[in-house]
């Protein structure tokens, strides 16, 4: 039976002004207010979850585990004396301003593996692995809405959903982005993420031409923003669903 | 006085309160206590009647990128739906149609594993809405030449029953927001094609769905008992469940009972069938949407 689904054509390349849709935007900055949501444990059902807001950009992580894990195909994998950190990173069909049509349902874009590499390498700094031998964790990452600004509130909401499902971790690692020099047409981007209670940044992203000098500078700016801004109103929520956690055990035991 | 200290804890031991027998009888044998529950006319996991469904707790417009959507929470069970529409040509064999797809996925870690309410909820949905919610005549631009197609997603973060009815108001609710632009040639002297093309949109239309409006509920039954709304949980233990879609004038739109040991009685189905219509009508009440059957009685 013939059908129409994928021989379809979005109506916006007819439109008169068709918007654009930048990768990585500026975020935080300090000369915009910006909208930033997050909240933590939303689905009891998981074990860790997630859901953040950076602008109209909307992502929400799960976290699986520490599970048993899978045995490689040569048998390496239960010689391994660190835990394994599994990023599957998935975006909604309706998260572009084009729908996204899969050929086949494990077909990936090149945004889902971009922001697959970015959090493998952010994030495995940041969780102790090492407690967890011969496990693994899954984190899924499910991109609700891209506006920009989705490798950001991706790293932003993995951090949280790690930690709000108990996985040991040195710190919340805190990701930003910024132009450097600021409004300028070939300015650089600069995409970090790192731990603001050990000082250590995890990755460290350019994309441009920058001096040394202006590198440092750039460096430091950002993690002054994500400190003063980011830092704060993640360790908050994070803290308050703790405790609302404990108040609904004490209720539980209660009865 | 050895005695003594060895019979205090046994008391303490024995003593139990009722409300902790039932919750250590529902850890121990869910299945016993499912059916203590049942036969007692009321659930205490969540203390609901029989009778009584879940509220319907619904957001739009959560996905600015899509032509609708629709945030959807119903107990546990939480969705989102989005709708977008493109561009096709029709087919040759239906040149005034065009066609609305369904998808449905899960985005809970825990729903992927287990697929098959998903697959369920797919194939009742796609046979459901062509007909019920909206006509492929009414997506037609012009005949043979251009159509819209509406793609319908579902993502499902918490699965805890009732995702075929959840599903469907979600869907309807997505597909009362969309609103479409408006189509013509470019160049007015060449024939509407998608070569010749100019959207207007800022004059959109919104679409014209049936008046139908069907809204589904799903039962349980249980000996002569019928359990509404049952939760993920009831519905792992009895596997015996049957939905019923209800429409404007007590139309019934579909009727959907996949396996199950127990057998239908008349007078059953004629009692799920009220409660359908009950459920239907609060159900368009939280969504604000205007009933017609409501208006032919007041006419």
């Amino acid at each position: 039976m013939e059908t129409l689904e994928g021989k379809t054509v979005p109506y916006d390349q007819f439109e008169s002004f068709p918007k654009t849709c930048s990768w990585n935007l500026p975020f935080p900055r300090l000369d915009k207010t910006q909208h930033f949501f997050v909240k933590c444990n939303i689905v009891p059902s998981a074990a860790g979850s997630a859901y953040i807001e950076v602008e109209k950009t909307k992502v929400m992580c799960f976290v699986i585990g520490p599970s048993k894990k899978l045995v490689n195909a040569d048998g390496q994998g239960c010689s391994s004396t660190t835990g394994v950190l599994d990023v599957t990173v998935r975006y909604a069909p309706y998260a572009k301003p084009e729908r996204i049509h899969r050929a086949r349902r494990d077909s990936v874009l090149d945004e889902e593996s971009k922001i697959k590499r970015f959090a493998q390498v952010a994030l495995f700094p940041a969780v102790r692995l090492l407690r967890y031998p011969k496990r693994q964790i899954q984190l899924l990452i499910n991109v609700l809405e891209d506006d920009g600004n989705a490798l950001i509130a991706a790293l932003n909401c993995s951090s949280l959903a790690l930690a709000s499902s108990k996985i040991q971790m040195f710190d919340l690692l805190i990701s930003g982005t910024m132009s450097y020099p600021a409004d300028n047409a070939e300015a650089a981007t600069v995409t970090a993420s790192f731990l603001p209670a050990v000082e250590q940044f995890c990755s460290v992203h350019i994309e441009g031409v920058l001096m040394e000098s202006e590198f440092r500078e750039a460096l430091e700016k950002l993690k002054h923003t994500c400190k003063e801004m980011l830092y704060p109103a993640m360790r908050s929520e994070l803290l308050d669903s703790l405790k609302n956690e404990e108040k609904r055990l004490e209720g539980h035991n209660k009865s | 006085m050895s005695a003594d200290t060895n019979a205090s804890p046994e008391e303490e031991a024995v003593a139990t309160t009722p409300e902790e027998k039932m919750v250590l009888m529902k850890l121990v044998e869910p299945l016993e206590y499912y059916k203590t529950c049942f036969e007692c006319g009321q659930r205490r996991g969540d203390e609901r009647t029989l009778e009584s469904f879940r509220p319907i707790n619904s957001i739009d417009g959560v996905i600015t990128s899509a032509c609708g959507s629709v945030s959807l929470k119903m107990g546990n069970t939480v969705l989102i739906c989005a709708a977008k529409a493109e561009l096709a040509e029709p087919l040759v064999e239906a040149p005034d149609c065009g066609a609305v797809y369904i998808g449905i996925e899960a985005m809970n870690p825990e729903l992927i594993s287990d697929n098959s309410p998903i697959e369920e909820a797919k194939m009742i949905l796609q046979d459901l809405v062509v007909p019920s919610v909206i006509s492929q005549q009414r997506l037609s631009i012009c005949k043979g030449l251009l159509c819209w197609v509406i793609y319908v997603d579902i993502s499902i973060f918490n699965n805890d029953g009732g995702l075929v009815d959840a599903c469907l108001t979600a869907m309807i609710a997505t597909l009362k927001q969309v609103r479409l632009p408006t189509v013509e040639a470019k160049n007015s002297d060449e024939v509407l094609s998608l070569k010749n093309i100019r959207i207007k949109s800022e004059d959109r239309q919104p679409l014209q769905l049936n008046t139908l409006y069907p809204i589904a509920s799903t039962f349980l039954l249980y000996k002569d008992k019928v359990v509404c709304d049952p939760t993920l949980e009831e519905l792992n233990l009895f596997h015996c469940k049957m939905t019923i879609v209800t429409g404007a004038n007590d139309v019934i739109c579909g009727l959907f009972k996949l396996g199950g040991r127990e057998t239908v009685k008349a007078h059953t189905l004629a009692q799920c069938t009220a409660l359908a219509i009950k459920r239907r009508t609060e159900i368009l009440n939280t969504l604000n949407i205007v009933d017609t059957s409501n208006e032919l009685d007041s006419e």
